[in-house]
């Protein structure tokens, strides 16, 4: 599978501050692809660096196949954004915000984002500043759409939106990337979300990745598995334990091991997208920890 | 890019317009009170000299009143017309950038297809060509002032074309295009609005004050030139009995840069002390009801030395002028383009 985002050890530093650090991940191309970690994880660096927004201070990053620093005309015009602030020209009404994305963009669709904003109720006439936040998202959304890209990059996109306008925007972007099989990064920290939409999974943390792949594959992958109470130090020293919480007299285990069993005396439980996450989350040690075979990564 | 940076910039240029008109109505108004005195100037002073005595007065009155409204129409004028190039980079060029930076809307302009490189450069070259087409019509305006007041204010101290330096045409156009270079440069800087403009604001007074006190009188040597003292005493008599020019000088039309204070010699060639000069001037006689000024003979032939543009360099001053601020304008963009290239 061919790749819409490549990165090899790429890393940004702001001063003495790393914002991403030694990050190396393939965006799979056709997928709808969460990026996921707490703030300050280095999800935003790593949009807009995609987006040649910010350049790299070491590593590489191909978007398309193109560098987007060396070569900003050609990944420009095929890959949409939405910054995490969904920033819009706040006395710009809605039309003049559609003429800009047509002036600005070669291949432009005019008739569907015009009958995308209409579908949603939202005045063509109206100033930007006067449209709810919901309705800004919609409008940011549709501009990134109306350049007919390749790849759509989203930074928090349904961020600060309430529960209804947030439906309405992701369930405008599934259909919109749908039917053209647009490649999709957003990035998130409401798994919630993330699993509505998405497919794919990269975790990062830190400035670092600390898992990546399919969402289907890392749910085979990983178990939670309870029984007695074990020694902590020796699930912590097992490299297939992810996370792990001791009661007095059971221990509860995130792990990751392929089509494993639980062993004697062990039980699975359910385990959630949101509870593999936050295991990784909680624990970074783990995903570096975990030898991801090179053959998985973005598989 | 045309389309946005109309959008971006249409209420600026409708103001500007406005401005422009206002000047314009102004100098219009300032020249029509200028014909209104001039005409009591004629009819106050018979046309034939000498004067009768009587009416003399009369017309010295109405001479000084058409001078003082002339003197404060000048400084206004000057001051508007100078002032209408540094509204231009504080309120057209400190946002262009900074605005942008400031409310993250550079997010969406930035990730549209056009790379930055070409929008930073078709947006900075259509605002400076709008601003180069503002500041010829200032100009325009500036030099339709100068014709009115020059035609009209022969004999009366009318201005020399020096006296309108600051807003003669390659130097207005320049002034433009240095301040809008100087403000899209600091908002690249500072990238913030409201201090980018201010830093504007100063840069722009600093530089044309800087360059215009310190630079413009040795673009090239000045000439010198010897004039007897009593020429400062001139402007006081009506009938114009004391010489303005000394040899190779015209007052009217050349640039005084220096009046040499301090430089005097006698008829004879030999240094004389700036004490006596002081007090052969004290004794002058100036009589109230407009009569002769009279000094002692020892005042005659006493010459100081002055330093003067002449006329005929009027136009390559300008160039040159203009020229210094084409250059640092294109090194503000230069500057503003670099920064706008690595903001990251």
């Amino acid at each position: 599978m061919t790749s819409a985002i490549s990165t090899t050890a790429l890393a940004k530093r702001y001063g003495r501050q790393w914002a991403l650090r030694d990050c190396s991940l393939e965006v799979p191309e056709g997928r709808i692809t969460a990026l996921v970690g707490p703030n300050g994880a280095g999800k935003t660096t790593l949009l807009k660096l995609a987006m040649g927004l910010l350049a790299p201070s070491y590593g590489e990053i191909e978007v398309l196949g193109r560098s987007p620093q060396r070569e900003p005309a050609l990944v420009l015009a095929r890959v949409g954004y939405v910054a995490q602030e969904r920033p819009l020209y706040p006395r710009f009404t809605v039309s003049d915000t559609l003429r800009m994305g047509r002036e600005m963009n070669s291949r432009w669709d005019d008739a569907g984002t015009r009958e995308r904003l209409v579908k949603r109720g939202i005045p063509l006439d109206r100033q930007v500043r006067r449209l709810s936040g919901g309705e800004q998202a919609q409008l940011s959304l549709a501009l990134a759409l109306g350049k007919r890209p390749d790849l759509l990059l989203l930074d928090e996109p349904a961020s600060s939106l309430d529960p209804l306008a947030r439906r309405a925007l992701l369930t405008e972007l599934v259909d919109a990337v749908a039917a053209d099989g647009t490649t999709v990064l957003l990035s998130s920290h409401l798994i919630a979300d993330v699993e509505r939409v998405c497919d794919h999974l990269v975790i990062l943390s830190r400035g670092r990745v600390q898992l990546a792949g399919d969402i289907d594959t890392l749910r085979e992958e990983h178990q939670m598995i309870v029984g007695p109470r074990m020694d902590p130090t020796a699930a912590a020293a097992d490299p297939t334990v992810v996370s792990a919480r001791h009661a007095e007299r059971e221990s509860a285990l995130i792990v990751r091991r392929a089509g494993g069993l639980a062993p004697g005396g062990w039980r699975t439980e359910a385990l959630s997208l949101e509870d593999l996450v936050l295991a990784y989350l909680e624990n970074p040690i783990a995903g570096s920890r975990v030898p991801v075979p090179a053959a998985e990564v973005g598989s | 890019m045309v389309w946005m940076t109309w959008r971006q910039h249409r209420w600026e240029v409708a103001l500007g317009l406005a401005v422009l008109v206002a000047f314009g109505g102004g100098v219009l108004l300032l020249t029509l009170l200028g014909w209104h005195l001039m005409g009591q100037i004629a009819g106050a002073c018979p046309s034939t000299t000498p004067n009768p005595a009587a009416s003399i007065a009369a017309c010295a009155d109405s001479t000084a009143e058409y001078q003082n409204g002339f003197q404060v129409g000048w400084q206004w004028v000057l001051i508007v017309g100078t002032a209408i190039p540094a509204l231009a980079g504080v309120f057209v060029g400190a946002p262009l950038v900074a605005r942008e930076l400031e409310k993250g809307t550079h997010l969406v302009a930035w990730s549209q297809s056009v790379p930055r490189r070409r929008w930073f450069l078709a947006r900075v070259g259509l605002v400076a060509g709008g601003a180069a087409a503002g500041a010829a019509l200032l100009a325009a305006i500036g030099q339709g002032w100068f014709a009115m007041q020059r035609g009209t204010g022969d004999g009366l101290g009318g201005p020399s074309l020096w006296a309108g330096f600051e807003i003669g045409p390659p130097v207005v156009i320049a002034y433009v295009l240095f301040a809008l270079a100087l403000g899209v440069a600091m908002g690249a800087a500072i990238r913030r609005t409201v201090p980018a403009m201010a830093a504007t604001l100063v840069g722009f007074v600093v530089v044309t004050v800087a360059v215009g006190g310190f630079a413009r009188p040795h673009y090239l040597a000045p000439l010198t030139s010897r004039q007897s003292i009593l020429g400062s005493f001139s402007s006081l008599v009506p009938s114009g009995s004391a010489p303005t020019s000394g040899p190779g000088f015209n007052l009217s039309s050349d640039w005084l840069v220096n009046l040499g204070i301090g430089n005097y010699t006698n008829a004879a060639g030999h240094p004389v002390s700036d004490a006596t000069v002081n007090e052969l001037l004290g004794q002058c006689n100036i009589p109230n009801d407009g009569g002769a000024t009279t000094c002692p003979a020892a005042a005659n032939g006493i010459t100081q030395l002055l330093s003067y543009q002449p006329a005929s360099r009027f136009w390559l001053f300008q160039g040159i002028e203009a020229a210094i601020f084409l250059v640092l304008a294109g090194a503000l963009l230069a500057l503003a383009y670099r920064l706008v290239m690595r903001l990251r």
